[in-house]
This record gives C-alpha cells, structure tokens and sequence, in this order.
C-alpha cells in the first residue's frame, strides 16, 4: 500500500529499528550488569558463538537425525492418515462408526498422548517418530476425509458407468479428487510433525537432535547455541511451508486457477 | 469442465426426508459403539489379565482413581492452579496481540516497524523458545505465563491485523465522508467489519495456549494439571496417568466447543467469513 509511496532504503531501516534498539538495550544490559552475566551472554558473544555453530559438525548432525525422524514420522503418519481419511469421507457406515471416535481423540492434546506412548513404546527412535507420526496423522485424516466429500456426485457415477475398479476409482477419481484438501492437510501436517520432533526429544530419552541439543545448551548456559538452533527450528519451518507451497503449484498444475 | 456440465444428466435431488427421530438415534449409537465397544474390550482383557496392570490398569480403576482425586481436593488444588496459569497467560498474550495487531492494521508505519521483528517471533514455535526462556526465567512461574503469553501472542496478532486488513476499503471512505475521528473509526468501522476474524484469533490463541501450559508443566512443574500426568507416569500410576488425559482431553474439548458455537452465533450476526 503506501510503502510503494516511499524509498525503499526508508522502509529497510524502520524494519530494523527494533531489532537494532533491543540488541542495543541487550547489550547495554550486559556490559552494565543489569542483566544476569550467568545465564545472559552478551550479543557479541552470542554472534560470535553462533558463527562458530555453522561450522561446529555437531550442530549439523543434530539436524539431520531431527530431519530424519520428520521423514520417517510424516511418511508413516499421512499414510495411514490418509487411509483412514479417504475410508470416513467414502464410507457412510465407516464414518458413522468411527467418526465420532476419533474426533473425540483428536481434541486431546498432543503432547498429552507422551506419557502413555512411553509406557508403550519405550522412551527410544520408534517412540519418537510414533510420536510424529501421530501428530502428523490427525491433519492428513481430517483433510482425506474432507476431500473424498468434495469430490463431485457426478463423477462417481461416471466412473460407476465405465465400471472402474476400486484400485482405478481411487488412482483415478478419489486421488486426484482430493488433493487440493490434502496439500492443505500437508502443510499443516509438515509444520506439527516439525514441533512433534522438536518436543519429543524433551520427553523422550536423550538422542541426538536438535531439541536434546538445546536442552544440553541450557544446562551449559551456552545461549549462542539456543539462539542458533531457534534460528534453524524457524528457518527449516520456513522451508516446509514453501516446499508445500511449492507442492502445491505442482500438483495442482491441471486445475483451472478460479476457484 | 463446462462440456461434461452440459451432458452430464442432472443429479436427482434426494426426496425431501421426513423427520425420522428414530435413525438420528441410530446413527448417535454408531458412533458410540466404537468406544463402548473399545472400553468392553479393554475391561475384559484386563479381567482376563491379558494385558498387565503396569501396561493397562482397568476402565472400572482409571474411574476410581478420578473420582478419588476429585473427592480428595487433589485434582481441583492442582486444575485450579493450570487454569489461572492458562488465564493469566492467555491475557497478556492476547491483549499484546490485540494491541500490536491493531496497530499493525492501522497504521502502515507501525507495521513496517514491527513485522521484522514479529515474523522472528512468530516463526520460531514455542517448543523453540522453551528451552531458551528456561535458561533466561528458571523454571517458576515466570516461565509458565511467559511462554503461554507467547502461544497465545502469535494466532491473535496475526489475525486482528490480517483481520483489520481486510476491511473493504470502501468503509473507511464512508467514515472519512462523515469526518469520523480516528477513535470512531476505530470503534464504528474496524471493530464491528473484523470481529470475526479477530475472535477466531482467540479462539486459536487459546487452544494454543492450553496446549502449551500441558507442554510447560510436564517439562517444568512441580504442580498443576500437566505435573500431575507425569507425576502418575513416574510413579507407575496409570490409572492416576490416564485419568488425568482424559480430563485435559476433556477440558480442551469444552473449551473449544464453546469457542466454536460463539464463532458461529458471531457469524451470523455479523456475518463475513472467518480468516
């Protein structure tokens, strides 16, 4: 709107005005002891600390393993999410039946289910990317079953007419019929199963990852560390919501713009 | 597209039903067969000792336990405590966001000076930022509002200045034709065009923010709801565990009922659509 009526350099340094005052005011802190020189360290230290962390191969392999239980956890989530989904929105008696149920389980808390999966499935990797997987389940099924109901009446009776298969109904008419609500259920699922690692390493046991990473930080007081992996949680989450995006100008790439 | 739409036959539309009190009954006791179904199958391994009370204590046991604690005062003394901490927090959070979002959304320079600021905020979830304020505010009280406020904080900012965003032009030109003052057009126009979409802010912030004080008090707490889940986990109470899932479970369900039905009845007072 009325940024266009003004010079660009002008609208850069409103933006970092903020930022430059409270880096100022935290450093400021620490140099005059008002701020805590125990768990406080000043930005210099933090900047220089975290420049040190892109080069550090701990920091990195953290990442990975996180990156890893994501994958693994997302796959096995949205699958079966996706199942389930497609079973609610199609079947009128399935719906009836377990509907109710699992919208009942779905108001519980994520993070509420972590002491019992511990109880169940241990406190090690399965737990973990269950963990995931379950967050990630939730979504997948409500966006599923939500795309199977949009799916036009017309076009189940034209494929009743050509006699498809189930195996070719659902390749063909149930898959591509639902995916405009399953993107959406993609990008939701990407960004809670992003949390679910991060959360489950604080719950869990001890593994390599980013959120037992930052849990070793505190306890060390290594606040260069903990700045570092936040910056890399948003960026990463960040990165997914433009992968979904970016899936979702793929997929969709047959349906007429308007909607 | 539009050549199917012309050949394809017209869909018959289904006769007009008549009132049939007895299948909307049958179709309510579908839905709860499953969970009957569940609890008589969970009751009876147990009763068949198929499963160990250390893995699955009894339905009939979980019960006991919950009414146990409700008649002892535990629950209430530690429910009690998780409520004021998700109030407090939820307060703060939301009257920041309310403030900051509407700023954002009325003034082109307030937004220009804070969105840097606030996507860094915004895009680093809270589970980020937990570990960072432990160190920084130890682990008391002053964590527990702190990271609930933020929680809450982001949907609301979000969604009052994206709310106040979408107000049509067009209205703010009427108020500028009756020489409104910037109060009136705040309190005539903007407040009543994006109300809906500023109350779905809420009502997301305050999910989140019931979520979070769970997350925060099984990580960091000595009492409270979430504390006393993991504290039924730690000693091998399950039945102490399960109860207490099931009345977050609940709590979080009623919360977001109410919330919903207030969207609707918003909706169709004022109607528009929600963000």
């Amino acid at each position: 709107m009325s940024a266009t009526s003004q010079p660009r350099a002008l609208t850069l340094a409103e933006g970092l005005a903020l930022p430059v005052l409270l880096l100022a005011l935290w450093d400021a802190g620490s140099r005059f002891g008002w701020l805590d020189g125990q768990v406080w360290a000043a930005p210099a230290a933090v900047l220089t600390g975290g420049i040190g962390q892109l080069f550090a191969p701990d920091s990195w392999t953290g990442l990975g393993y996180s990156l890893f239980r994501h994958a693994l956890g997302f796959l096995a989530g949205s699958l079966i999410g996706i199942g389930v989904g497609f079973a609610l929105g199609a079947s009128q008696r399935f719906g009836l039946l377990f509907g109710p149920t699992l919208n009942a389980a779905k108001q519980v808390a994520i993070f509420t289910w972590i002491p019992l999966m511990s109880i169940w499935l241990g406190t090690g990797e399965v737990a973990k990317i269950a963990f995931v997987a379950l967050a990630v389940f939730f979504p997948m099924m409500l966006s599923a079953a939500e795309g199977v109901r949009a799916i036009d009446p017309r076009y189940l009776e034209v494929a009743r007419a050509f006699r498809l298969t189930r195996w070719q109904r659902l390749r063909r008419l149930t898959l591509p019929g639902a995916m405009p609500a399953l993107i959406g259920g993609v990008q939701v699922a990407l960004i809670y199963a992003w949390l679910a690692v991060i959360g489950a390493d604080y719950f869990f046991e001890a593994a390599p990852g980013l959120g037992s990473q930052m849990l070793q930080a505190r306890d060390q007081f290594r606040m260069d560390i903990l700045v570092f992996d936040m910056l890399v949680i948003g960026l990463i989450g960040l990165l997914f919501l433009r992968l979904a995006r970016g899936l979702e100008t793929l997929v969709l790439r047959w349906r007429p713009r308007a909607v | 597209m539009a050549a199917i739409d012309v050949i394809a036959p017209e869909v018959r539309a289904p006769a007009p039903r008549r009132y049939r009190p007895w299948r909307q009954l049958g179709r309510a006791a579908l839905g709860f067969a499953v969970p009957v179904g569940l609890l008589g199958a969970w009751q009876a391994a147990r009763a068949l000792n198929l499963v160990a009370e250390q893995v699955l204590p009894a339905p009939d046991l979980v019960w006991q336990t919950l009414v146990e604690v409700t008649g002892s005062g535990e629950l209430w003394d530690n429910l009690s405590i998780s409520l004021v901490r998700v109030a407090v927090g939820f307060v703060i959070g939301a009257t920041l966001g309310l403030g900051l979002g509407a700023a954002m959304g009325l003034s082109g320079r307030a937004e220009r000076v804070f969105r840097p600021t606030l996507i860094l905020v915004a895009i680093i979830p809270v589970v980020g930022w937990l570990p960072l304020l432990m160190l920084l505010l130890g682990i008391g009280e002053a964590l527990k509002i702190t990271i609930i406020a933020k929680a809450a904080f982001t949907p609301v900012v979000l969604a009052t200045m994206n709310g106040f965003r979408q107000v049509p032009p067009a209205y703010i030109e009427v108020g500028r034709v009756y020489r409104f003052s910037r109060w009136q057009v705040l309190r005539r126009i903007m407040l009543p065009a994006s109300l809906l979409p500023v109350f779905t802010g809420l009502r997301n912030g305050l999910t989140t923010a019931w979520v979070t004080l769970v997350v925060v008090e099984m990580l960091a707490s000595t009492e409270g709801i979430g504390y006393l889940m993991v504290w039924g986990r730690q000693l091998f109470q399950l039945d102490l565990m399960l109860a207490m899932m099931a009345v977050i479970g609940a709590i979080g369900y009623v919360m977001d009922r109410i919330l919903v039905g207030g969207e609707a009845r918003l909706q169709r007072r004022f109607g528009g659509r929600a963000i």
